[in-house]
């Protein structure tokens, strides 16, 4: 059962945006072998044949007794790890039921391992860790006592060696430190946001405070605070690290679920739209509002009324000192530009499919799906529709500019749609996010496709890119969130872990940057949402 | 629009609960039931075979408080400070909870109730009109529902946490209550369309959530008339804090009066 959002046209036959599929078996990540084709973490290679490298330093590793990082890194899921001398994989599938999820770190490229091991005998340690591992296997069977009992003397050596070794770096304390720095950076949960009783479909960040804002199933809007949860250096404080944190709002007044989520730093106020075909303004509370303080119906600021059916998505022009507005996608098939700072009649425009010059497309309607403003060229909005097409219209005409052929794959249904699409900050690029697994790139003027993969093992349902531009960072429904470095052309994906666990055949739903600190927010079909930090 | 009553919204086949498989499962369940037929209360809170109760208690609880969000919806058109500057239910005036008391404070309570603070007794009244009792308490038990401290898990309750119920239950029993005597028409447009204070009070009364001498909305509820009166002790019965059994504000569970 696909509790997706269903079809939302009221009224006539066109085909819904998300209708369901009838799925039994559930996808978890981490039981399932990776996709042979483009997604390569180091991790599949780990198990396939044993890398010497990442094996090597896991070996060093356990044999000085540290399993910190080691751990998650060598529980591939395939190798019946007689080879390692490392304690079982950690519970990370979704499954796991009242699994912690507090500081999951997954590290399943065993980046963190990656140590230089320094100097000409690197080739030789690695050989003698493969046999020093040959006379762990060796042990179990002991055929030829005294081959084994000189392993295991080379072995000992071996590892005064290294004792002595590691005395030495320890003295000269900087070049630990550098080793350390060798450690790349990941990201992992800090604060794990509870008060949701349904799904949450959208989170969104400030673009300059630590507060955020999600919507969900259950037909509310929350805003969380996170400011006094962190100490001065912008890490988590001890008390937040142990509390149940509380929403500092809760909005209600929409009367279905709420699809989409945006904040405006500058106005100070919050954006949602929902199912029941209206978008509402909410202010933000002010700063020392207390969390159970009095109901102030004058943080209901407007409802904007003019979609006739569910609205699925809205951004916010990026940039908000230019003009306030805001653009919806709806499931009546009409992309409207509102202007928020506009006091009586904030409708400012509304296109079908083929623009606002033309003719109606006769009986089919083209639901649009996602959409986004072009920070490279902000005369452009780009959206994408069920039928795996990208649009990209003038925001003020609101005539067709290009159309991107993004479907290669799609197949008259919503099995292959696409799901969310982004316009890059940086570059003229629009990727996009597929029901089918995939992401696409497209160049924003020419329309073409640039690169196209299979991302993840089951639909894309969110896509950000990082204020860098460096990383892309993708969330699906299969419980997994995925970051992409973008910058090279091969695409590699840098790090993946769980998000959350899947309801109705979901998984996660929103995944959103920080546009200034190294924070990362998504709420999935578990009713959560997950902050994330970036750092060692 | 009140309740999601779009045509195309989910329509997938109904599934049974052993063929889902999720640690979401009775929640999915419970939703899928509903939306086939709400009117059913006795079908929607009876337990499916070989399923906790507890857990179900616990799904419906949760339910609850999602749909009574949008309850509160239509009835913040018209409770608010001016017409309800206090949460009231006929002759029941109730106290918020979900304020963390300073120890100093002692509440208003005919039976002369008092804590002492370095000897100095003060009585101090809940500023909450209904409203921010109705919101605060919706608040505070979705909280406490979500909390990871009480509940960690989805298929499992923990034994201490099971006395929550009664209490929560109790509470939002209140937003009906208050409803039912001032807001009669809300109360009766929600209720023909969403069938959930039905639902509530069935519940309440196979699991012995709320006690039969707290539920003051009449049976044949719909009626105008009262058809009977529920007798108070005293003019003004106060439901005081120190009274609860379980606190709804996490963050300060050592309360003495507790």
């Amino acid at each position: 059962m696909r509790e997706r959002e269903a079809a939302a046209a009221a009224a006539t036959t066109s085909q819904g945006n998300f209708p369901k599929s009838n799925r039994n078996s559930a996808i978890f990540v981490g039981s399932n072998p990776q996709p042979a084709n483009i997604i390569t973490p180091p991790a599949s290679t780990l198990s396939q044949s044993l890398s010497k490298t990442a094996a090597a330093s896991a070996a060093l590793l356990a044999a000085q007794g540290k399993t910190r990082s080691a751990t998650p890194a060598t529980a591939s899921p395939t190798t019946p790890s007689a080879q390692h001398p490392l304690p079982p994989p950690p519970p990370t599938t979704s499954n796991s039921a009242g699994a912690s999820e507090d500081d999951e770190m997954i590290d399943p490229l065993g980046a963190g391992d990656r140590r230089e091991q320094g100097g000409a005998d690197g080739p030789e340690r690695a050989l003698l860790q493969e046999r020093e591992r040959d006379a762990d296997m060796e042990e179990a069977v002991p055929e030829n006592v005294d081959e084994v009992a000189m392993m295991v003397s080379a072995r000992k050596k071996w590892k005064q060696q290294q004792q002595q070794l590691q005395k030495q770096q320890m003295a000269q304390g900087k070049k630990e430190r550098t080793a350390m720095e060798h450690q790349p950076r990941m990201w992992r949960t800090k604060f794990t946001l509870r008060s949701h009783l349904d799904t949450v479909r959208s989170v969104a960040f400030h673009s300059t405070e630590m507060v955020i804002i999600s919507g969900s199933e259950d037909g509310t809007v929350k805003l969380w605070n996170l400011k006094s949860s962190l100490d001065r250096d912008g890490g988590v404080s001890k008390k937040a690290a142990h509390q149940d944190i509380e929403p500092n709002i809760t909005y209600r007044g929409h009367s279905h679920m709420v699809t989409s989520v945006a904040l405006s730093a500058e106005q100070g106020r919050a954006y949602s739209a929902s199912l029941d075909s209206t978008i509402r303004v909410w202010r933000m509370p002010p700063e020392g509002r207390e969390t159970y303080a009095a109901v102030d119906p004058s943080l209901n600021l407007a409802s904007y009324v003019g979609h006739t059916d569910a609205i699925w998505d809205i951004r916010l022009f990026p940039l908000p000192g230019v003009s306030h507005l805001l653009a919806s996608a709806s499931a009546d098939g009409t992309i409207k530009i509102w202007d928020t700072a506009a006091g009586s009649s904030p409708l400012k425009n509304s296109w079908s499919y083929t623009g606002v010059e033309g003719a109606s497309m006769g009986g089919v309607r083209h639901i649009p799906t996602s959409l986004d403003f072009c920070p490279t060229d902000l005369k452009k909005l780009a959206v994408s529709y069920t039928n795996s097409i990208i649009k990209v219209f003038d925001v003020e005409t609101g005539q067709v500019v290009t159309t991107f052929k993004g479907d290669e794959t799609y197949d008259n249904t919503s099995a292959t749609q696409i799901n969310r699409i982004v316009a890059h900050t940086t570059m003229s690029l629009v990727i996009s996010g597929h029901e089918d697994r995939h992401i696409r790139f497209f160049d924003l003027n020419s329309g073409s496709c640039t690169f196209s993969m299979q991302a993840h093992l089951d639909g894309v349902t969110s896509l950000d890119v990082d204020p860098s531009g460096l990383t892309l960072v993708s969330g699906g429904h299969d419980s997994s969130i995925r970051l992409w470095d973008i910058s090279s052309s091969a695409r590699t994906c840098v790090q993946e872990f769980t998000g959350h666990r899947r309801k109705g055949d979901e998984g996660v739903l929103s995944v959103r940057y920080h546009q200034s600190l190294p924070w990362m927010v998504s709420g999935g079909a578990d009713g959560i949402v997950k902050v994330y930090q970036h750092g060692v | 629009m009140m309740l999601p009553n779009f045509q195309n919204s989910y329509q997938w086949p109904f599934i049974s609960l052993d063929q889902l498989d999720s640690s979401f499962s009775l929640q999915e369940y419970l939703q899928a039931l509903i939306r086939k037929d709400r009117e059913n209360v006795g079908a929607l809170v009876a337990l499916p075979p070989g399923q906790d109760d507890e857990v179900w208690q616990y799904e419906h609880l949760r339910q609850l408080c999602l749909e009574l969000n949008h309850f509160v919806v239509q009835l913040e058109t018209e409770c608010n400070r001016e017409t309800c500057p206090e949460m009231k239910a006929e002759e029941w005036l109730y106290l918020c909870a979900a304020h963390q008391a300073p120890q100093s404070v002692c509440m208003i309570c005919p039976a002369q109730r008092y804590t002492y603070h370095s000897n100095m007794a003060k009585l101090v009244s809940c500023q909450c009109c209904a409203i921010d009792y109705i919101v605060h308490t919706l608040d505070g038990a979705s909280t406490l529902l979500n909390s990871n401290r009480f509940f960690p898990s989805r298929i499992s309750i923990p034994e201490p946490s099971l006395k929550h119920y009664q209490s929560i239950a109790r509470r939002l029993y209140r937003i009906f209550a208050h409803a039912w005597f001032h807001h009669r028409e809300v109360f009766e447009s929600y209720e023909n369309e969403s069938f959930l204070y039905a639902r509530f009070l069935h519940l309440s009364r196979q699991y012995k959530l709320v006690s039969q001498q707290l539920i003051i909305i009449p049976d044949g509820k719909l009626s105008s008339t009262t058809s009977r009166k529920v007798s108070a002790v005293s003019p003004v019965m106060v439901a005081s804090p120190i009274t609860e059994t379980a606190p709804v504000s996490l963050a300060n569970d050592t309360r003495a009066s507790e």
